[in-house]
């Protein structure tokens, strides 16, 4: 199996220097052919110099970490980026650390498919606190609850596993031939803790 | 010593050219600056250009443990936990999420080195005492003698977790036992066990008190938490520390928790190679 970095190198190379978006992000063409510069998909006609440079990798992450309200965004996918800025034009390498970097697990989710993991599969190696939704299964009303509320409603990954999951074909069609698709093949930890959260709920009623 | 000194980090540098390194946390859903040391060791590691690639992942922030080796190319990957101590996560959640089997995990041609936390390391002890001694510098006020001086060691404490209580006792037990002697006294005090830190005014006589939560990020704990149990009065949050405080007639400085201090990117560093020696050279005699 190519690497990632081989995956995206022939993704960028197919774009043939046409901005490639990811999300609400834009990889935009830059002096070489491997180079992106990364914006917000709303930014894409904006002109370089209205917008703020990140000028590294750690400015980079700070902006994808709060929305335009300074609200703290602990679902680094969900919709919401602050829009405004761009980095520099990036080397691949540079370009998959920062992609990490605003969305964790996005490349490998697409580039190095996983297969996906129902809901109960996850739900069994959870201990300590996060035992209790092993309680619900993979169709259970606290399950669809906290999808409805997180992963419908404040996550931009399209869900290959749980109630409403599309294939990862189905997923591709819908995605523009402009587009990287952003598969999600397992629930993530928030999500795992707002099931436990709606299974308190319920108890408490 | 510092813990970059104590080995050829240029060696360091050629024999891990290659490799991939994972700095694990804890992270928060809540609380922004919780992962900011981490990735702020992590950067400090990427700037020296110590392994071909540098990653972070969390339990409770995006990259979750689960998912992390997905995105690392390396062959051979180190993960070093960035916890105080050894317990629940370090030996239970980040194996299990990992599917680590043990120190040494080969799988799919790779090659998991899974390395100590970074509170374990005896370089932690070093650290400490500088982040002791710069806070006091940093107030303004001369080197503190010895004999007048007591340093506090605070962490949690906790029913659940032995040795995130033990790793504090032990190193109040190491830098009390230092010839010279660095202070009169060095005694550990937590949150929610005995020897409680509201009671630091009898757990320590000497005029001049020293105090470094033995946490591995700012937040509610050691800018709220603590300042009030030690009697400060000032927001933490709002005006920064204050030091030093004049309470009950004696002063008091309190410092950042120790896991901002730059210096863990170098303990990190420290404990693979750590792995290395020990881990690794086990594997291969």
């Amino acid at each position: 199996m190519p690497s990632l970095s081989r995956i995206l190198e022939a993704r960028l190379a197919a774009a043939s220097g046409r901005p490639l978006f990811l999300g609400e992000l834009v990889l935009l063409p830059a002096r070489s052919e491997l180079e992106r510069e990364l914006r917000h998909r709303a930014d894409t006609g904006t002109a370089p110099e209205s917008l703020v440079l990140l000028p590294d990798l750690p400015a980079i992450r700070e902006i994808a970490k709060n929305d335009a309200a300074w609200a703290y965004r602990p679902l680094r996918v969900a919709p919401g980026l602050q829009r405004g800025w761009r980095t520099e034009a990036l080397s691949l390498p540079a370009l998959i650390e920062a992609l990490h970097s605003l969305y964790p697990s996005a490349l490998p989710f697409w580039a190095v498919p996983r297969p996906p993991v129902p809901f109960s599969e996850t739900a069994k190696r959870q201990s300590g606190m996060y035992r209790l939704v092993q309680t619900c299964g993979d169709e259970g009303a606290p399950l669809r609850a906290a999808v409805e509320k997180t992963c419908a409603a404040r996550c931009l990954r399209q869900r290959l596993w749980g109630p409403g999951a599309r294939t990862r074909e189905e997923i591709e069609r819908a995605t523009p031939d402009d587009a990287i698709p952003l598969p999600c093949p397992e629930a993530c930890n928030y999500l795992i803790a707002q099931v436990r959260e709606e299974i308190d709920a319920a108890r408490k009623q | 010593m510092t813990p970059g000194s104590c080995f050829d980090l240029h060696a360091f540098r050629a024999r891990h050219r290659h490799d991939a390194l994972v700095v694990a946390g804890h992270g928060s859903t809540v609380n922004a600056d919780s992962s900011t040391p981490a990735y702020r060791h992590a950067d400090r590691i990427r700037e020296q250009g110590l392994f071909a690639e540098v990653h972070e992942c969390f339990w409770k922030e995006e990259p979750n443990f689960r998912f992390i080796l997905d995105q690392v190319e390396a062959e051979r990957i180190y993960i070093v936990p960035d916890f105080i101590s050894s317990g629940y996560f370090t030996e239970e959640v980040i194996p299990r999420e990992l599917n680590l089997t043990g120190p040494l995990t080969r799988r799919d041609g790779k090659t998991l080195c899974y390395c100590q936390p970074v509170g374990l390391h005896p370089a932690i002890t070093g650290v400490l005492l500088e982040r002791a001694a710069e806070v006091v510098h940093a107030s303004g006020v001369p080197p503190l003698p010895p004999e007048e001086t007591a340093l506090l060691i605070v962490g949690h404490g906790t029913g659940l977790n032995e040795n995130s209580t033990k790793i504090v006792r032990e190193q109040a037990a190491r830098i009390g036992a230092m010839e010279p002697r660095r202070y009169a006294a060095a005694v550990a005090a937590f949150m929610e066990q005995e020897p409680f830190v509201k009671d630091w005014r009898t757990l320590v006589s000497q005029p001049n008190v020293v105090t470094v939560p033995f946490f591995i990020s700012d937040g509610l704990h050691s800018y709220e938490d603590i300042p009030v149990l030690l009697g400060m009065t000032e927001d933490v949050r709002r005006d920064g520390i204050l030091n030093p405080h004049a309470i009950g007639g004696r002063r008091l400085w309190y410092a950042p928790a120790l896991g901002t201090d730059p210096r863990l990117a170098d303990v990190i560093v420290a404990q693979v190679a750590h792995f290395d020696t020990h881990a690794l050279a086990l594997a291969h005699p």
